[in-house]
């Protein structure tokens, strides 16, 4: 923010002026309708945006949402929220709820009940598994399920239909990071937590605008630097944005996919000045290489070399075929990636390398990495998520007050559902998988359930799912919370096949018209956040849960209901039946056994029912964990042990070699232009709900292409035209944007995705990281032109 | 707090607005009384040479004073809170809201936190500078009249929407908030009056539900 306060005031008088004769502002006159906002009663909630987990309260009154605080005792937020969160009671009132079941006929929808809406579901189910097998149908859910949900669905599908096609859209965002922390871990999910931002004096942002995306969280971290000026953050972007604004003290712009070889050159530098914590290496950690040269996943039925996923032995989990090596093999396989090497591919200047491996190898500092979506939506998003673990191995710093790689979540159950509950179609709920006889045999006790019933192959991922409902290979699949024909890469294809026509089936349950809906056949309404019972689960493994306070409108109803009705006329009710007990915390109190005793163990329903704020699992005896894998704060470390990474049979971290390899596809004469996408503050994903809040939507009114300057002016274009952007899978037509928040360097263009107007991904490459068959939104070549 | 000194704000001798206000009437008195001493000292004699440095002070040099020391009390006092509030009805139960001290409406707490010395109103609905000050007068004048001949509406509605600026005219640039860095991110859609302060921070005021029905609003 280079602007003078008095240069700020001019302006704002000025457009103050000017905002009164547009007959948009005065419809938002505030008048004395706040009279009816004061509250009667507060309840506690999470936010229901982002994976940073803020508490609320919930302003109450007749029946409705009328407001929302911060809550002063939750500890991720401490009474702030951000702008989303503030939306929160606008979000459920939006003119165009879907208030009723809606059947497709011809190009129109009709209104139907309830009972014929799931008993034509229910029948279209049974006929393609009849007649195709259970491997016909798919469940494609979201990292906004709440855990409840996730794990009803889960047992639906895996101990009642028999199929393993059940995913959730955080294979979109977080499955790198799943891969990365499995095959250097062992285990899933961070083994520090957000009290490391006020214990660190390092900050190292990789690829994440985190000023934006989670803002309380970004907060937190410029108030630490305010607090003590020795705190340096170093921000290492693809553009600039508000995460490399002031008080960022060292900022690294690099190219593309470069982060592979930034991140092995800090490691050179770290091993080559003598910066690496031998002690904890000789301990705590074994050096793997892995396979390489594993594809982009671009081919249909795509399978690397790295697994047979039948086979438990080899694919235990995601191994790659590792071959153990030694630390002297690591070195000379650093020895390629010499700072000017790295400078070389990603315009980094090899002494701005050297300043930030210095900082985080310096022995006296602490370090905290954050990272988001620039690393998980990669390529090689696992290998970049293990190269940053590296980084923190080598130099001991992790799993210690202030010490801590902290991969980010984006939605705000994407952990605590989709990851723990196991909502993908490799997995099982606990941190388990369907490829390990082991985990099968447990599941089908805890399920009650014959073993065999529990079908050993993983079913499709979300991208194969989506070319298996192209190729018509799934018949029937019910889309829920979430909207894959905005958000899907190369979604042209995919919008296209949904509509093929034939035995396709396609149910959608969601809150408000979409992109998706638009493709149903059978719309289902949906309940959202406090109109129903939930839990989630956010970043730092801290599991949260609200009650249902209002009521939804018209027949809409919550997705749990939704899930027990479907079984019922799939035959499969006693999946769900228990007794007189209330169904959530049956349910939860039988999700818990997965997790007892495994490092996962979470606290009884009651307990979550009970406490502001959440709580961190592992909960033993009724006490959360901050710090995993390190004695006196992880009761899974035994005294005497130190540190100990219990994922791994040997207790010890991965170091892997991971080599910089080039992306799937790059910018060259016929498509001269990077693409990347992403958000912005206001909006939520694809904007379905946020562009309903009227204040957010005049905030950001639609998604514009971030263009540089110089590249602007070379294509004639100026602020504001309308240009093309084109790519060899299809074109989105948009108007330009200059500066303002974000500044592109050279050669890139940024696009939002939250704009179904400006549907980005009909742009963008369906390309995936082989290990995490996450795609990568971040990169593909494009043109551009004036319209 | 920088750009505006507010009347209400203490001197040694108590709040600048009283001493304004106290000054206006000794001073008026003490004209009154040269007037009177010099129709009795000086009668038929006022002509005279010898009484003009009498006549200089007390028909030049002390209305000006009067003038100015009044100027300021009127002025001052115009901005203040008991003034507002002295007004019609319709400001009755805004004023209620302020001395509710469980309130926690955006009025209410810059009040108990005497963020404007007792000016609270003025000084987050005028906007800043002189030509502020005068049009918010202005408009009050016209209200007078309004008021006065009874050509006025009910439910009387705002004039305009709230603008940013009566907010950021203090709070930009603070600790606080800058230390909120969403405030940094969305300050172009804040300049723009895209976005409202009052999304996020509200209500400005809260109206108990017998009050608005009651009182003069109404929904808008």
């Amino acid at each position: 923010m280079k602007l003078s306060r008095r240069d700020l005031l001019k302006t704002l008088a000025g457009a103050g002026a000017a905002v009164l004769s547009s007959p948009d502002a005065l419809l938002s006159v505030p008048g004395f309708a706040e009279a009816a906002e004061t509250a009667e009663e507060w309840k506690k909630s999470p936010c229901r945006f982002c994976g940073v987990g803020c508490g609320v309260l919930v302003g109450l009154r007749q029946g409705k949402v009328v407001a929302v605080k911060g809550d002063p005792e939750a500890p991720v937020n401490r009474g702030l929220l951000c702008i989303k969160g503030y939306s929160l009671p606008k979000i459920l009132y939006g003119p165009d709820r879907y208030k009723a079941p809606l059947l497709r006929q011809g190009n129109k929808f009709v209104e139907i009940s309830w009972d014929q809406a799931l008993d034509i579901m229910a029948s279209k189910f049974k006929e393609a598994i009849q007649k195709h097998g259970p491997e016909s149908v798919a469940m494609y859910f979201s990292g906004q399920t709440t855990v409840f949900e996730g794990y009803a669905v889960n047992k639906l599908m895996k101990a009642g239909i028999g199929s393993n096609n059940i995913e959730s859209n955080a294979r979109l965002c977080m499955a790198s990071a799943v891969t990365g922390f499995y095959s250097t871990f062992g285990m899933d999910e961070p083994m520090g937590c957000y009290d490391d931002f006020e214990l660190t004096d390092t900050f190292f942002v990789w690829g994440s605008n985190f000023a934006e995306m989670h803002p309380i969280l970004y907060s937190r971290m410029v108030e630490r630097k305010h607090q003590d000026p020795n705190v340096k953050i170093v921000s290492l972007q693809t553009y600039l944005n508000r995460s490399t604004d002031e008080p960022a003290d060292i900022v690294a712009v690099f190219k593309p996919h470069t982060d592979l070889a930034i991140a092995n050159a800090m490691a050179h530098v770290i091993v080559k000045e003598g910066l690496v914590n031998s002690a904890f290496i000789e301990r705590h950690v074994t050096f793997k290489k892995g396979l390489t040269g594993i594809g982009y996943g671009v081919e249909e039925n795509f399978e690397y070399g790295g697994a047979s996923e039948t086979n438990w032995k080899t694919y235990s989990p995601f191994a790659d075929k590792a071959q153990t090596i030694g630390f002297e093999e690591y070195k000379k396989f650093l020895d390629t990636y010499t700072p000017e090497y790295a400078e070389k591919l990603s315009g980094v200047p090899a002494d701005t390398i050297r300043q930030i491996a210095r900082l985080l190898g310096e022995p006296k500092r602490k370090a905290v990495s954050c990272w988001t979506m620039g690393f998980n939506q990669h390529v090689r998003g696992t290998w970049i998520n293990n190269l940053a673990y590296n980084l923190h191995l080598l130099t001991g710093k992790i799993a210690q007050p202030g010490n801590s790689p902290l991969s980010l979540t984006g939605q705000p159950s994407a952990c605590g559902t989709t990851r723990e509950v196991g909502v993908l179609s490799h997995a099982l709920p606990g941190g388990m998988f369907v490829a390990n006889p082991e985990h099968r045999k447990k599941a089908a006790h805890i399920w009650n359930v014959p073993v065999e019933r529990i079908a050993p192959r993983p079913g499709y991922h979300t991208m194969e799912m989506f070319r298996a409902l192209d190729r018509g290979d799934i018949k029937v699949i019910w889309i829920n919370t979430t909207n894959p024909f905005q958000t899907l890469p190369h979604a042209g294809r995919y919008r296209r096949g949904a509509r093929k026509g034939g035995e396709r089936f396609i149910v959608v349950s969601d809150v408000y018209p979409s992109e998706t809906a638009r493709h149903a056949d059978l719309i289902l309404p949906s309940a959202m956040w406090v109109e129903k019972e939930g839990m989630f689960g956010n970043t730092e493994r801290r599991t949260q849960h609200w009650f249902k306070m209002v009521d939804p409108p018209g027949q809409a109803q919550d997705d749990l209901w939704q899930i027990v009705e479907l079984a019922k006329r799939l035959d499969l009710g006693h999946l769900f039946d228990y007794g007189k007990e209330p169904l959530q915390r049956a349910l939860f109190e039988e999700y818990r056994q997965f997790g007892q005793g495994s490092g996962k163990d979470l606290a009884p329903y009651n307990v979550y029912a009970k406490v502001r704020g959440g709580l961190r699992w592992p909960v033993v005896e009724g006490r959360e964990t901050r710090w995993r894998y390190r004695e006196g704060f992880d009761p899974y470390v035994k005294k005497g042990e130190g540190v100990r990474f219990y994922g791994q049979p040997d207790g010890r971290a991965v170091i892997w070699a991971r080599p910089y390899e080039p992306p799937a596809e790059q910018p060259d004469a016929q498509y001269p232009f990077w693409l990347t996408t992403g958000r912005v503050l206001e909006h939520w994903h694809t904007g379905t709900i946020t562009r309903r809040v009227p204040e957010l939507h005049r905030a950001v009114p639609f998604a514009p292409v971030w263009i540089d300057p110089e590249d602007a002016v070379a294509l004639g274009i100026k602020d504001g035209d309308q240009v093309r952007v084109r790519s060899r899978r299809g074109e989105i037509t948009t108007k330009a944007q200059l500066g303002g928040r974000n500044t592109v360097p050279k050669g890139v263009i940024f696009v939002p995705f939250f704009d179904e107007n400006v549907l980005i991904n009909l742009v963008t490459l369906d390309a995936y990281d082989p290990i995490s068959k996450q795609p990568d939104y971040k990169k593909c070549a494009v043109r551009i032109e004036k319209v | 707090m920088a750009d505006t000194v507010f009347a209400g704000s203490t001197s040694k001798w108590g709040s600048w607005l009283d001493l304004s206000i106290a000054s206006t009437i000794w001073v008026s008195v003490l004209i009154l009384a040269g007037i009177l001493l010099s129709l009795i000292l000086f009668r038929g004699r006022q002509t005279e040479r010898q009484t003009l440095w009498w006549h200089l002070l007390f028909l030049g040099i002390f209305p000006i004073l009067l003038l100015a020391v009044d100027n300021f009390a009127t002025l001052e006092y115009t901005k203040e809170v008991r003034f507002c509030g002295s007004c019609h009805k319709a400001m009755q139960s805004y004023v209620e809201d302020l001395h509710n001290p469980g309130s926690r409406s955006l009025a209410a707490l810059h009040f108990r936190q005497r963020a404007a010395w007792g000016s609270e109103c003025y000084a987050c609905h005028a906007n800043y500078g002189l030509h502020g000050t005068f049009a918010a007068k202005l408009t009050g004048l016209r209200e007078v009249v309004t008021y006065v001949s009874g050509r006025y509406q009910l439910p009387i509605r705002m004039q305009h929407a709230f603008e940013n600026v009566f907010c950021l005219k203090c709070h930009d640039g603070t600790t606080h908030f800058v230390a909120h860095t969403v405030h940094l991110t969305i300050l172009d859609q804040l300049r723009a009056e895209a976005l409202k302060c009052t999304f996020c921070h509200r209500p400005a005021h809260v109206l108990s539900a017998a009050q608005s029905t009651a009182g003069i609003g109404g929904a808008s």
